[in-house]
């Protein structure tokens, strides 16, 4: 295709092309100066809402804490002595505590097993160091002997009953021990009914 | 003739090339110096000082959350100092039956002794049984009671104090629980008690065993029990027999 535009016509519209083209780039260029101040103004901004607002807010909660801290130093720190003096000493108490069972609790535990006359005599009782008690029995035949360690283990507050050394003796008695540890949740209440009953 | 057309015909070719390209300079160059000063203020400047903001931030938040606990910490041992009489009345229960010195361990031994010649108590048996006679009473070595190892300096010794005794089944159950009854505590460690049908007497070989609170040279109260946080929580077991066995039976007067 032929070209109609006269040379000088395309000439003139070439300059106005490079003028519009140079304006633009100065506009570009004005622009991009004000870059680094756009930054500045930014930095300055983050740092008056740092120190007015957040340095501020930040002291106040910084002095709250502290008086806080103050108020527990001065006001309940001989409280929390008493306290720590009591929390440590229990803790150290509770496994001294669960030995505590008094000897009066087998004799009751052989009167509640058997309240009326037992056809049967104890010739023992004890404690081991373990914690365990034990009752020594001196029963007529072993079927007798078997039913008492029978009520024993049938008996909801002590645990893990053990016969041991049956033996049958010269009288023609069978004589035996029973071993067993009491439950002492139960045994304090026990305990204190039976205290109270008294 | 335009400005343009004029200027070119006037000023000689070397100097136009040099004014152009001093333009083409100046028109790349200042946007990217520019740009890189943008860069070097928002690198070194605004993202340090916005991390600083978060930072800030993040420490106040966290100064609300140890502000918020610290409520709550107070209100707790508010709690607890308007129990702390009741609190220092099982302290003071607490170190008299597990005492610090081993004078109280001498007078226990003292009082096995007293006990068994007392005829009187809170209960009652058949007292028409043969008296108790006590022999080689003696008081054994002090040990460790836990075998926990601590580390604080204080720790909970025992001392046993071991007799043969011979008498009534009566009788010794009356001397047990006089000595229950008393401002003592113990724990029976070791217990054997036979009958012996040719004396009608029952025998038997006891450990009573006392506890003592020791502290070693080591052991600072204020930064042992001052470490101890107030959510702590006491023994319950141990306040319960405390208040079940010696508390509230003073304060019944019984």
């Amino acid at each position: 295709m032929e070209n109609k535009v006269p040379p000088k016509i395309e000439h003139k519209t070439q300059e106005k092309l490079e003028v519009n083209c140079e304006k633009q780039r100065d506009n570009y260029s004005l622009a991009a100066a004000f870059l680094p101040l756009l930054a500045v103004v930014l930095w300055l901004g983050i740092m008056l809402i740092n120190a007015l607002v957040i340095d501020k807010s930040e002291n106040e909660w910084e002095a709250t804490v502290a008086k806080k801290k103050k108020v527990i130093t001065d006001i309940y720190s001989a409280t929390m002595l008493v306290y720590g003096e009591l929390v440590t000493k229990t803790n150290y108490l509770a496994g001294v505590i669960e030995k505590d069972i008094q000897p009066e609790e087998v004799f009751i535990l052989v009167e509640t097993l058997f309240p009326t006359d037992p056809g049967f005599s104890v010739t023992g009782f004890g404690r081991d160091k373990d914690g365990s008690f034990n009752v020594t029995v001196s029963a007529p035949t072993f079927l007798k002997f078997t039913k008492i360690a029978r009520r024993f283990s049938s008996y909801e507050k002590i645990r893990d009953v053990q016969v041991r050394g049956v033996s049958l003796t010269k009288s023609n008695t069978v004589d035996g021990t029973i071993n067993f540890f009491f439950i002492s949740a139960d045994l304090n209440s026990a305990t204190k009914s039976k205290s109270t009953s008294n | 003739m335009s400005n343009i057309d004029s200027a070119l015909k006037e000023a000689p070719p070397s100097d136009i090339m040099s004014n152009k390209l001093m333009n083409e300079i100046l028109y790349y160059i200042t946007p990217i110096i520019s740009l890189v000063a943008f860069l070097l203020v928002i690198i070194f400047g605004v993202i340090p000082t916005f991390n600083t903001l978060i930072n800030k931030l993040g420490t106040i938040e966290e100064l609300k959350a140890e502000d918020t606990m610290l409520k709550q910490r107070i209100t707790k041992m508010e709690e607890i100092k308007s129990r702390v009489a009741d609190l220092q009345n099982v302290i003071a229960k607490i170190n008299t039956i597990v005492p610090e010195g081993k004078t109280e361990i001498v007078k226990f031994a003292q009082r096995i002794r007293e006990e068994v010649n007392t005829n009187m108590g809170r209960f009652t048996f058949n007292l028409d049984e043969p008296a108790i006679t006590m022999d080689n009473i003696k008081t054994g070595e002090l040990t460790l009671a836990t075998s926990e190892k601590t580390t604080n300096g204080l720790k909970v010794n025992q001392v046993p104090t071991e007799f043969t005794i011979t008498g009534g089944l009566g009788r010794f159950r009356q001397f047990f629980s006089n000595l229950y009854d008393g401002d003592d505590f113990f724990v029976v460690e070791k217990m054997a008690l036979s009958f012996d049908s040719s004396s009608r007497k029952w025998n038997g070989s006891i450990s009573l065993v006392k506890y003592q609170f020791n502290k070693e040279s080591s052991f600072n109260a204020a930064s042992v029990y001052g470490a101890v946080s107030e959510n702590s929580i006491a023994n319950q077991k141990v306040i319960n027999f405390l208040t079940l066995k010696f508390l509230d039976n003073k304060l019944n007067g019984n």
